[in-house]
């Protein structure tokens, strides 16, 4: 398939999933609704901070800012896993359309990719909206001009390709998947890398089997990444996590690849593609 | 008077062996919201709080399920009804609306406080959380109030999602989390600044959520939560004639419109 194809289906799919998440309500309700979420869960675990603060006797600010990061950076992950592991079902199942993405020339890799793109591009609004909320109205104790802006940037850039490729895997795996039985893998996934990849407090709090789970974990090494460029470390401070993550990311998105490809095939070979199940 | 108990009777049963025709869904719903919650106890456990926010988060939790089930399986039921084909029927047949979402309401509270007992459970063996149960007479009474006024909500929910389709179901999304911080689930809302907390005094699982907190964790009794006994009967009162009176409505304005069947809106 020529290129350019390939960069109309990922440039037609972006534009479906805007529209899907979208075309619901005009434009400013979209957006009110899209920042409440995120800011509402934000405030639940700086409200949990300020309780046990109150409650603990431990109120370091840095702690507060690790918190406040890891949380609202955590809202690119949540979001790609729920509509990743979601997006084959309601394809399939609910707007009936999957067997039509596989009849047309798009490539469903490239369609699944735009479709995580698209959502990627909201939650990336919803997180540069919480931040500006945090650290304007709450006060939250991070230095916006001190930030490392190119080292977030590269950490973003690989990190939304490690998430991608865990969302392109729980999508695969719906392919299989009856709606009322995989329905909620994104949101187990998601908790899973909420819970080990020291988003909301410090992974030495695990006991050691779960760190050693949060040490093969890539999004461990992207939250590192992300928190240390807020935090405006510098390039040599952040290149032992760069390393990791850009390793563990190659080694998922080929993975990915690989597991996209199975479960098509299998998919296809047990008439899977337009599966209702009503359920 | 006898149709409409066979009703409720009847859609009791559809829901609590739809309920268990998947097991999947009963490690989904236990050993998922586990893993948030620990996260939340971590954050506890790593500013030194004392033990019984452990218990809150884990309690949080389980009353969380029911919030969840009050929104995507009381609210969103109809509105999941007219996509699958399945409203036509229910409209047709010669039944109480109200009977139709009472049966669910039961099947469905009944099916969540298993969900809920384990979550309850895994936090007493993975983090061993301790229940000082001071009045279990009254943590029944609050913990009924509590569904009777929850489940009318959703009732009154169920009609506003039919009525307004996909701008409703969204609206469910944003129940969540905002609801989750106001209602104090997984602290007490004493904590929150005063305005917050008279936001917080109109939903009625704030109330319900404080009583259970305070009478299962706390070890206090029931003079401890007579305000909230007469706030959540005042509640279940009203929500539940909301509810008739919604549903009332929304079959009128769909009958009128012609949108009670009309899919994807």
């Amino acid at each position: 398939m020529a290129v350019k194809d390939l960069a109309r289906g990922f440039k037609d799919s972006i534009w479906l999933g805007w529209k899907i998440d979208a075309n619901w309500t005009d434009p400013w309700l979209f957006a009110i609704y899209s920042v409440i979420r995120p800011i509402a869960g934000m405030l639940i675990v700086i409200f949990l901070f300020f309780v046990g603060s109150q409650v603990g006797g431990y109120s370091d600010p840095k702690y507060l800012a690790y918190v406040f990061v890891g949380n609202t950076f955590f809202i690119l992950v949540a979001q790609i896993m729920l509509s990743m592991g979601w997006v084959i079902h309601e394809d399939r199942e609910h707007y009936e359309v999957l067997k039509y993405i596989y009849m047309s020339p798009a490539s469903l890799y490239v369609y699944l990719l735009g479709r995580a793109c698209s959502t990627a591009l909201m939650a990336l609004v919803s997180v540069a909206i919480s931040l500006l909320f945090g650290v304007t109205l709450l006060k939250m104790p991070i230095d916006l001009l001190a930030v490392n802006y190119p080292a977030l940037a590269v950490s973003l850039v690989i990190g939304l390709v490690a998430i991608s490729s865990f969302g392109l895997i729980l999508a695969s795996v719906a392919l299989l998947t009856a709606r009322h039985s995989g329905g909620m893998v994104g949101e187990a996934v998601s908790g899973i890398f909420y819970l080990f990849c020291g988003i909301i407090f410090p992974v030495s709090a695990l006991p050691p089997w779960a760190q050693t789970l949060s040490r093969i974990l890539p999004l461990t090494y992207w939250m590192n990444m992300v928190r240390n460029s807020m935090f405006g470390a510098k390039p040599t401070e952040i290149m032992n996590d760069l390393g990791v993550l850009a390793g563990f990311t190659a080694i998922f998105y080929l993975v990915s690849l690989g597991v996209l490809k199975l479960a098509d095939y299998l998919a296809r070979n047990q008439g899977l593609i337009d599966i209702t199940t009503e359920h | 008077m006898e149709r409409n108990i066979r009703t409720i009777v009847a859609r009791t049963y559809v829901r609590v062996v739809g309920g268990f025709r998947e097991p999947s869904w009963l490690i989904w719903d236990t050993i998922l919201p586990m893993l948030s919650l620990s996260a939340y106890i971590y954050v506890y456990k790593v500013m030194n709080a004392p033990r019984e926010f452990t218990g809150f988060v884990i309690l949080g939790g389980a009353m969380i399920a029911f919030w969840l089930n009050v929104l995507w399986s009381m609210a969103a039921q109809l509105y999941w009804e007219k996509e699958t084909g399945n409203l036509e029927p229910f409209l047709i047949a010669p039944i109480s609306r109200m009977a139709m979402l009472m049966g669910m309401a039961i099947g469905g509270i009944f099916n969540t406080t298993i969900r809920a007992l384990g979550i309850v459970a895994a936090g007493i063996l993975v983090f061993q959380v301790e229940f000082l149960v001071g009045d279990p007479f009254a943590a029944l009474i609050i913990f009924a109030l509590t569904m009777i006024a929850l489940y009318s909500l959703g009732m009154v929910f169920a009609s506003l999602f039919l009525m307004y389709g996909r701008e409703a179901w969204h609206t469910s999304h944003l129940l969540q989390e905002p609801i989750y911080f106001l209602s104090g689930f997984y602290f007490p809302v004493k904590f929150l600044p005063f305005w917050l907390q008279v936001a917080a005094s109109a939903i009625p699982v704030t109330f319900g959520m404080d009583a259970i907190r305070r009478i299962l964790i706390l070890g206090e009794g029931f003079q401890d939560v007579s305000i909230h006994v007469i706030v959540l009967a005042a509640f279940s009162v009203i929500l539940f004639l909301m509810a008739r009176w919604a549903l009332r409505y929304m079959e009128q304005m769909g009958r009128r419109e012609g949108r009670l069947t009309l899919r994807w809106q």
